[in-house]
This record gives C-alpha cells, structure tokens and sequence, in this order.
C-alpha cells in the first residue's frame, strides 16, 4: 500500500532497520524494485530524482508507480529525491509523490532552514512530510568533500524546520567510488542521539557492507542506492543480445537484475520480512 | 466529456431592492424581487458555458425549492447537471440580499443549509480526469481537494477562485495552475500591503503558472513568474456588480480553453465582466462570446 515518508520510516524505527530508497527512471526499474519488495515483504521506498520533475519523465513514471504502490502487499513510500526547489516539489506533490526531499544544502545554515521550513510548511498542509539535507553530499568526482554534517547544527536544523528525516554528510557521496569510503559512525550515532529523528544516509552504492550495518546500528533509517541501481539495469542491457527485437522480451533480463539488486539490499539493511 | 467542470458553492439567492436600509422591527415593501442562483463556482460555470464551453456541476443538492430551481438553472444555462447527485430531505444553502438604493449597500445574510457534504464517486472522478478544467473556490474543501489531486495526476488545469480566506485553503494552494484570487484574499494571506508584491509572494510559495489578482473597478494584475502586467478594468455604466468576479472567473476557464495566453485571458474576461455589469443579474447578464468580442472592438481590440 503507499504510505507517506513518515510511516515507513516508522517502521524502520520500531523494526531497527533502514529503508532501502531505490532510485527509478522507467517501468522496468519500477517492476524490478517492486517485485523484490513483494518476494521479500519488505518496505521500501522508490523515489524519482529531481530532474524528472524539472523535465515531464515524472508525469509519465509516477503513475507507474502509483499504481503499483496502491496494488503491492507491503508498504510502499513515493519520494521526490534531492528536490532541487519550489517548482520540482509542486510538480512532485501534484503528481502524488508521498514523500518529498529538499536539498538546499548548498546554502549557508541559515538560509538552508529558511527554504527547507519553506517546503516543510507549504507540505504539512496536505499531508506530506519532508527529508532536508545538512552537510552538501556531493559527487565521487568532487575534488573534496564539504564539511561533515556538524551535529549541533544538526540539533537546531531539525527544530527549527521541522523535517521528518535528515540526510547527513558522514563520509558518502554520490555515484561509484574509486576506493570504498569510511563512515564516520559516531557522528550518526551522535546526531541521532540529539535530533530523534531517522537519519538518511545517500551515496549508499559501494558502500561496504559492514559500514552499512554499521550505519544502521547507529540511526540511520534510509539508504538510497542511486548509481548501482542504474548499473544493474544498464550492465544486463547491454549484455542482451541485439536479436532480441521485442523490447518486453529485451528487458526481462534487465528486470529481473534490478530485482535482484534491490533483494541484496533488502537484506543487508535487515528490511526482509518487515512489512 | 465536459471541457470544464466544477466543485464548489451553488446558491440561491434572493435579491430585494429596497429604497433604503430599514430601521430594526419595522416593515418595509421592495421596489422588486429577483431569485437567481449564485455561488462562485456555479456563477463561474454558467458563465463559460454561455461563452461556449462545455460546462458540469459537480455538487450536492437537495429536492427542495431552492434545490430544484438551482439545477433547473444551471439547465437553463447550458450546464450540464449530470454530476449533480441529490440528496432527499435536506435544506438547501440560500440567501436573501437587500440591495439598498439609498446608501448602494448589499446586505446579505445566508442560510449554508444542511445538504450532505461532497464526498466524489467513481463518475465524478472520472470527469474530472478528463475534464481540461477543473474549477474550485474553496467551498466543499474535502472534496475538492481530492479533486485537485486528481486534477493534478492526469494534467486537468486547477483555476482556484480564491475569494475568501477560508480554514484550509493551503490544502488547495499547492496543486493550483491557474490562482485568481481577490486582492483582500492575496493580502491576507501573504501579510504583503501591495497586490504585486502578494502576486509574486503567491507565486514564490506554491509555484502555480500564472497568479491573476482582481480588484473590481480597477482592472487588476498577473504575474507569471517572469514580470507583473497590469490589465484594465472597461469603463460601463454599471447597473449591477453582484457576481462580476465569478463570471471574470467563469470567463477566464472559458479563454484558457480557448488557448489564449493569459494576459489575453485577463483581457478578454474583463470585457465580460463589465459588460455583466450593464444588466441586472449575475448568470442572466453574461454575454455571448460574440456581443464581447464586439464590445472589445469598439474599444480598438482586435485580436478576438
């Protein structure tokens, strides 16, 4: 069934597990995450990037996922991810996203509070709880990383905008890393502590599986598998043969890699049978 | 399949015009008595199909005489009344308005009834996904917000007749294309103590395409998010202003169906608006497309 961004990390919390949040650009990518869920009775989130919005693929694919949401047996959350501003979150709510990310950590603290309680609001109001980000994750290819999200700031971001989960900067980043990254573990275990809200951890493609449960031991609630979920879809594509000419038939292998993707995740954040 | 249909406030009214206010616990006999059905949305509805535009109700009412005669009106209007859905032993929503010669008061005082709230079945819901247009004004607010979501999911267009600064309105904000609100409703809500500053406010807030401000006599603005255009209000001997704004609204849905530009939606639902207001009624004084499209080329504009 879907639920909003809030419930299903309800469950997360009660359960002590994390969420995985599979990123999704097609029908394909939408039937591989959903039928893990399904085979693992497990709760996950399929969310769309904000460029789907800024862009009309997002009218096309969130029905695709709307109606398998309402039809799966599990709890399924549709989330905008990394909103870029007002206009891609209209688009998303208007198009029944249950959950919505704003990213405005590229701005000073203060002026990231000021446009995330922006969005906080105008979504209380019909019912649809939001993720801020606090410490800009950036990409593999950026020649540093930003500061790590400092856990006062952390504390106060959270009071003051009222966000229902926070994603962190802890040592990920988005996109395949050339060497694996090293988490800092006592700063989620810190930062949970003192907002008591679930943490979001992003750039969870390549990530060590001990870090992982590592991470999830300490607070954190969502993990979004972006790039590799890509990579699962892609590499089967293009290992099909090209004689293969009916594009349902073409990708079924393709869907049936993307699901067993998404089951290996499943099982790592210990969200099998939680449903 | 309707091109625009709409939620919200179906009244019937009854105009007295009287030669003055009268004293408290006295008798008073009226120049002459009217009954007309009026509430934004239905008003707004009446108004788009008389230009043209294939128009339903979707809505409440009951078996009552201000119930009959409402959907017999929206009838008359060439609205369809298949989405109405009635509703057996309530009393219908009503009002009586006095509208005093002497001071050019309107004194209204209303009866909000007791018909069951709107709650959307499967017919319903199905128009409004193909409909082109969907219009609400903020009354029946669980169903309409239901309805906007809907609305929002199969790319039907939200027009938002924001009059009044009703509880709940920000459930509708969001999933709005096309915000006409009036000024006290863009000013309240926003804290601003200009319209243009109010238009750009809304914009910023919930990211509709166009904010369209009336105020009356004064013609009004919009913004779209790029600049503020103003648009002129036609100078007519007005004999009657009830209603002007819910037939600028109806008028609006109608040029949006058309495919005009929105500042050329601005002009041209001006043009009936004033033109409503040369002639008693709100509904009954709408003019045709034709009598507007000449009465704007009188006025030098020709691109109707």
């Amino acid at each position: 069934m879907l639920v909003n961004l809030k419930e299903i990390l309800k469950i997360a919390e009660d359960g002590g597990f994390a969420v995985p949040a599979f990123n999704v650009y097609n029908m394909e990518t939408v039937m591989g995450v959903m039928e893990a869920a399904e085979e693992a009775n497990a709760p996950v989130i399929i969310q769309s990037y904000s460029r789907l919005f800024t862009n009309e693929e997002g009218y096309f694919v969130s029905p695709i996922v709307l109606a398998a949401a309402k039809k799966a047996k599990t709890p399924i959350c549709f989330h905008l991810d990394h909103g870029a501003g007002l206009a891609e979150v209209t688009k998303a709510l208007r198009y029944g996203a249950s959950g919505i990310m704003i990213d405005k950590s590229a701005l000073a603290l203060d002026e990231n509070i000021v446009e995330t309680k922006k969005i906080v609001d105008m979504c209380a109001a019909v019912g649809v709880p939001v993720e801020g980000e606090l410490g800009h994750i950036g990409s593999v290819n950026d020649a540093s990383m930003g500061e790590y999200t400092n856990v006062e700031e952390a504390k106060r971001f959270v009071e003051e905008t009222g966000v229902a989960a926070l994603a962190v900067l802890v040592g990920t980043a988005h996109g395949r890393y050339k060497q694996a990254p090293v988490l800092d573990i006592q700063r989620i275990e810190d930062i949970s502590k003192v907002t008591g809200i679930p943490l979001v951890l992003h750039g969870g493609s390549g990530v060590p599986d001990d870090q992982i449960i590592a991470a999830v031991n300490a607070g954190i609630r969502k993990i979004n598998f972006g790039t590799d979920i890509c990579y699962s879809f892609l590499d089967r594509v293009f290992e099909t043969s090209r004689d293969l000419i009916a594009v349902d038939l073409f990708m079924k292998d393709a869907i049936k890699n993307v699901k067993e993707f998404a089951l290996s995740k499943i099982k790592l954040l210990g969200a099998e049978n939680k449903a | 399949m309707s091109g625009i249909v709409g939620i919200g406030a179906n009244v019937c009214d009854t105009l007295m015009n009287i030669s003055a206010y009268p004293a408290e616990d006295t008798k008073l006999g009226a120049q002459s008595v009217t009954i007309s059905g009026g509430g934004p949305c239905a008003t707004g509805l009446a108004a788009a199909s008389i230009l043209g535009a294939d128009c339903a109700y979707i809505g409440n009412l009951t078996e009552d005489n201000p119930g009959r005669f409402l959907k017999e009106d929206l009838e008359k209007y060439g609205v369809s009344t298949r989405l109405i859905r009635i509703k057996k032993g309530y009393t219908s929503f009503s009002s009586c308005i006095w509208l005093s010669r002497e001071s050019a008061s309107r004194t209204c005082v209303f009866y909000k009834g007791d018909v069951p709230p709107l709650v959307l079945d499967d017919e319903q819901k199905r128009a409004i996904e193909e409909a082109s247009l969907l219009m609400i004004d903020g009354n029946e607010m669980d169903a309409a917000e239901d309805a906007v979501k809907i609305a929002a999911q199969n790319k039907t267009k939200v027009l938002y007749d924001a009059g009044g600064l009703y509880e709940g309105v920000e459930r509708l904000l969001p999933y709005t294309d096309i915000l006409i609100p009036s000024e006290e409703f863009a000013l309240g809500h926003t804290g601003k103590k200009d319209a243009k500053a109010a238009a750009k406010a809304l914009f910023e807030r919930y990211s509709p395409e166009v904010v369209v401000i009336t105020q009356g006599k004064n013609g009004g603005i919009l913004y779209d998010g790029k600049e503020i255009k103003e648009y002129p209000a036609f100078e007519v001997d007005a004999v009657d202003t009830n209603g002007s704004g819910d037939v600028f609204h109806g008028a609006f849905a109608f040029s949006v169906n058309m495919g005009y530009n929105y500042y050329k939606a601005c002009i041209f639902s001006s043009a009936v608006s004033a033109i409503k207001c040369t002639k008693m009624g709100a509904r009954r004084a709408v003019p045709s497309f034709e009598e507007t499209v000449e009465f704007l080329r009188e006025r030098g504009i020709n691109e109707f």
